[in-house]
């Protein structure tokens, strides 16, 4: 049913030469779904031209809609729920962070605890999925999230820097001087996007500045800064978070926001999914705590 | 769309709606086309505005993968940099995996696997196919004790797999060892691909990788059951059709880079018409 609701909609919209699958074989599966809805769906002219028909132009809309809560329900009970749910933890993060720090707290996870299945909901923005799916989540949003309890957060201080390289070569920026460096920004679309941009925002002290340098990841942003190609925005202990060696913090006097990243967990979970959760927990707050990084608790 | 657009400009821009492709465009379609290209490259320059551009400067987009970005590209644009090629012109690297719709027309070079609506914007000029198989870190296979020499005595290890597409394609490709004749059960899902092998490094399980990974600056992993392959990671090379001469300048000398960059690593590439493995025009 999935498959035959996907290519139909593949179909309608970008045509036969988009399918995957044999025509011989879409047209048996449009037959198949035409029986289950008792109208006919396509006009096969010849294997290169099918048309839709009335009805199945009107269908397209509630073909999306089907398969969505195909897919939702596949998503539920296949992938995150084939073993008991309480071995099952699905965590959401930031793909920059799961790639570089969080990914090395879970080192030996599965040698500690075999029986858990895990599953990282990794993206560049709070997706529907992650918040779906997750137990925990652990995202820079000082706004919560519906159906999740913050625990703990922990701060981002934001800075300007600049690789050592960089600075021997360009010189130490100054407020005067800073309008003539190649500027790096932050071009994802998150919720925390203009915060990372703070620097371009005429605020915090510093002349109007324009980047020219852009990624769309905070990681790339790091790496940009210490490949030496500009100054960019990023918060201390950047080394820790991102692997790099370490950057050097330019116009100290000018301070940029702090960013909060909350670890939160689904309300209401039951007690055997709660001791699950604590085994991430221990293990983020000691990554922290290595590191001298301040772990806060909420209320 | 494509009907709704057809119907308010009282247009028939596709001889075929079923198969909308630069194959199927009327005579009103190409006339049409030019002004597409400049609605979108006008829409998507919007963003750089917010932050900061004034509208005259000039700044490559290039999108690619995480991955293949951080690895591939950044290397041949420090080297653009530190060439002086930036000094008057900016340059974007967008790796949100989250494209839209409407593909990956904001942008001016496309460094990943082509989708369809990309074909009738962009220049499909080469391709790079990363062959991949089974991994696992040294660290995990000393810490099992249990080398897995075929499929079956993969059922006691840790298999990780590709958690979040429906999309056909990709899934098939990234998780071809859970699918077909492998049909492994994984017991780590993972929503992105440069976390995949992130996991792998950390010791996490067996996972599908790319053969050529060292050279991408990832640890070396160990290849579990050299038998086991799985499909091609296909990267294309394609350029936006019409580009201004400054934008394409800067393409140029960021393709001549990045070729140097994949010969350096000795990886191979096809160019399209040629047949890879001959290395003969088709």
């Amino acid at each position: 049913m999935i498959s035959n609701l996907r290519n139909f909609i593949i179909f309608a919209e970008e045509g036969l030469k988009s399918l995957l699958i044999p025509v011989s074989r879409f047209i048996e599966e449009m037959r198949d779904l035409e029986s289950d809805l008792g109208h006919k769906l396509i006009i096969v002219i010849d294997y290169t031209r099918i048309v839709l028909t009335p009805f199945g132009s009107s269908f397209i809309s509630h073909a999306k809609k089907s398969l969505r809560a195909l897919e939702d329900s596949i998503v539920t009970s296949n992938l995150f729920n084939t073993c008991d749910f309480d071995q099952h933890l699905a965590i959401g993060i930031a793909r920059d962070s799961i790639t570089t720090w969080a990914v090395n707290c879970l080192k030996n996870f599965n040698k500690m605890h075999p029986g858990l299945r895990l599953s990282i909901i990794a993206d560049d923005e709070l997706s529907d999925s992650m918040l779906r799916h997750s137990t925990i989540i652990f995202w820079c949003s000082e706004a919560g999230l519906q159906n999740f309890d913050k625990i703990w957060y922990v701060e981002y201080k934001y800075g300007l820097y600049a690789s050592e390289a960089y600075v021997q070569q360009h010189g130490e920026p100054s407020l005067n001087s800073l309008d003539q460096h190649k500027i790096i920004a932050y071009s994802g679309y998150d919720n925390n996007a203009s915060i990372t941009n703070w620097h371009l925002t005429n605020n915090y002290n510093l002349p109007p500045l324009r980047a020219s340098i852009f990624a769309q990841s905070r990681d790339l942003i790091v790496k940009m800064i210490s490949e030496g190609l500009g100054i960019g925005s990023t918060c201390e202990k950047q080394e820790v978070y991102y692997g790099y060696k370490a950057l050097r913090r330019v116009l100290k006097v000018i301070e940029g926001p702090v960013l909060r990243s909350y670890f939160m967990i689904r309300s209401g979970v039951n007690a055997n999914v709660y001791c699950n959760v604590i085994l991430f927990d221990k293990l983020f707050r000691g990554f922290f705590k290595r590191h001298g990084i301040n772990v806060i608790e909420c209320g | 769309m494509i009907r709704d657009l057809q119907e308010n400009l009282c247009l028939v821009l596709f001889s075929d709606l079923a198969s909308p492709s630069m194959d199927t465009l009327t005579v009103d379609g190409c006339n049409f086309l030019p002004a597409v290209d400049h609605l979108i490259s006008h829409y998507s320059d919007g963003y750089l505005d917010v932050y900061g551009n004034n509208g005259d400067d000039v700044a490559l987009k290039v999108r690619s993968t995480f991955s293949y970005g951080k690895h591939l590209l950044l290397p041949c644009i420090t080297r653009m940099h530190d060439s002086g090629d930036l000094d008057d012109s900016g340059i974007e690297l967008m790796t949100n995996k989250n494209v839209s719709k409407i593909g990956s027309v904001d942008s001016h070079i496309v460094f990943k696997n082509l989708m369809a609506m990309d074909r009738l914007f962009f220049e499909h000029k080469w391709s790079l196919q990363l062959e991949q198989g089974l991994f696992a870190s040294e660290g995990y296979l000393v810490d099992t004790g249990n080398y897995p020499k075929k499929i079956e005595d993969l059922s006691s290890h840790s298999i990780l797999g590709y958690g979040e597409t429906f999309d056909q394609d990709t899934y098939r490709i990234l998780n071809w060892h859970l699918i077909d004749q492998y049909k492994l059960e994984p017991s780590m899902l993972i929503s992105s691909p440069s976390v995949i092998i992130a996991a792998v490094e950390a010791n996490l399980g067996i996972g599908p990788v790319i053969y050529d990974h060292e050279k991408f600056g990832y640890d070396k992993l160990f290849r579990i059951i050299p038998e086991v392959s799985g499909p091609p990671v296909t990267l294309d090379f394609a350029v936006r059709r019409k580009l201004s001469g400054k934008l394409r300048e800067m393409v140029e000398n960021l393709e001549i880079l990045l070729l140097s960059e994949i010969e350096r690593m000795g990886l191979k590439i096809a160019f399209v018409g040629f047949n890879k493995m001959a290395g003969k025009k088709l």
